[in-house]
């Protein structure tokens, strides 16, 4: 499923227009991206946590020249589910 | 411990952004997460843009795949997009990494630190935390987002305290997920170690170089004071050779004293060869008759000069010329004769020498105008 059938959906669901829908879920993105570059989590009861957490630069080996690399800090995105979001799909 | 921003914060905020109530900013939230949840216990790939793409997955431990969407990634990564892989020379060691890592995790607890080896995964994977189960049991029996069709927002007030508590053992796992890296912290370990052969060996290599060449430059000083000591030697060895075969002239005149006494003895009574003969107490190294008996030899020093030996032999100082004309190949100015230089002193007959005659004194003195005028150009 992609953007457009889950706005769809969702439109559908919050009974409203689905370009509302799509406007929220721009809003939600954008506060997605200002959170997570300030590193800060953001936190769902009942869904999970989106965290944030830098990367320091590090050095990296080619082994097949023996190459060494400098790879630049980054800062990597991930979901931890709540306990209920995992029981959910488990069962 | 990282910032968090709650759910109420995150609703406040797309109200702020998209310009609708709390009330609704609050009710999309829910509904639309709510739905996201079903959609992902249906086992539907969801890609939602600017969030990113969730798929169940079959794994018990990481039941839900995330894949953060890349506008996200990039808007997130963004100060350091400038940055690119860097090749790393010789000079720089793993260990000016581990000291800069360590001073910036001095500084900022808030941060989680990874150190990689391997290239890092884009796919962020999900993390489960099993002790959560037990707690969330007794709290959560009906789930807050049952009521998705409810269009009022329900009561904040009395959900508040259960989010926050819910929030609170979210948090906890963060703290653990760290740890459970055990592998990769394995390969971290492996790998540097395998590297510090190679590091080090380019250490010392880069090391032998300055003292290879500084080796070469003392064993090249060393060289040159050598052979300048040969050398000295050399020239010191070839002077102590000059004086012995000197010595050694004058130990042969000095052997023929015995040989002058004796002939000294059978001449006796004969005048002309006592009066030729020197006065010996005035010469300590007398003259030697060879094969013929009217050739002398005699020796320069401080007190005795030329003109002494051409007043002794020849009964006037002024027929010094003719021993000078005898010696001249070896003697230079007549009045820069070195002392110890021996001369021969030829027979008076040779240069037709008579004391006695005006005619040979006037003779002898032209030959010393003769003989200084050679030196005078």
């Amino acid at each position: 499923m992609d953007n457009k059938e889950f706005i769809a959906k969702l439109a559908k669901k919050m009974s409203r227009e689905p370009k509302d829908v799509s406007s929220l879920m721009e809003g939600l993105a954008q506060v997605f991206k200002d959170s997570l570059s300030n590193l800060e989590s953001i936190a769902l009861p009942g869904f999970g946590e989106f965290c944030a957490s830098k990367e320091d630069e590090i050095i990296s080996v080619d082994h097949s020249s023996g190459k060494r690399y400098l790879l630049p800090p980054q800062i990597s995105v991930s979901f931890k589910p709540s306990s209920i979001m995992k029981r959910r799909v488990t069962e | 411990m990282s910032k968090k921003r709650s759910f109420l914060q995150v609703a406040e905020n797309i109200a702020s952004l998209t310009g609708c109530s709390k009330a609704t900013a609050d009710m999309f939230l829910k509904t639309a997460f709510a739905l996201l949840a079903d959609l992902i216990q249906d086992g539907v790939k969801v890609k939602i843009k600017g969030i990113g793409t969730f798929v169940k997955t079959d794994n018990a431990d990481e039941p839900i795949m995330y894949i953060p969407d890349k506008s996200l990634s990039d808007t997130v990564n963004l100060p350091f997009s400038s940055f690119e892989a860097v090749e790393l020379d010789d000079m720089v060691t793993d260990d000016l990494f581990e000291a800069e890592i360590a001073q910036i995790n001095e500084g900022n607890d808030d941060v989680d630190v990874g150190v990689h080896v391997e290239s890092r995964c884009s796919v962020q994977k999900t993390i489960v935390d099993d002790e959560k189960i037990d707690v969330v049991k007794t709290e959560t029996e009906n789930p807050i987002f049952e009521n998705t069709h409810n269009d009022t927002a329900p009561a904040i007030d009395d959900t508040t305290a259960f989010v926050d508590e819910i929030i609170d053992e979210c948090g906890q796992s963060e703290a653990q997920n760290v740890a459970h890296n055990d592998s990769d912290e394995e390969m971290a370990v492996s790998l540097p170690e395998e590297n510090a052969d190679y590091i080090e060996d380019k250490n010392t290599h880069g090391i032998r170089l300055p003292i290879f060449i500084i080796s070469i430059i003392i064993s090249m000083a060393i060289g040159f004071c050598a052979g300048y000591m040969v050398k000295v030697i050399m020239e010191n060895n070839a002077l102590k050779e000059h004086i012995v075969k000197q010595q050694a002239q004058i130990d042969s005149m000095l052997t023929n004293v015995a040989v002058t006494d004796s002939l000294v003895a059978q001449a006796g009574n004969n005048d002309t060869i006592s009066n030729n003969l020197p006065d010996t107490s005035k010469i300590n190294e007398p003259t030697i008759d060879r094969e013929n008996s009217n050739v002398k030899f005699d020796k320069i020093k401080t007190n005795r000069f030329l003109t002494t030996m051409a007043r002794e032999y020849y009964g006037n100082m002024n027929f010094w010329v003719y021993i000078y004309e005898e010696n001249k190949t070896m003697l230079g100015h007549p009045n820069k004769i070195k002392p110890g230089t021996i001369v021969k002193i030829p027979p008076a007959e040779k240069y037709d020498i008579n004391a006695n005659d005006p005619l040979s004194v006037q003779k002898a003195e032209a030959k010393a105008v003769e003989i200084y005028s050679r030196y005078q150009n």
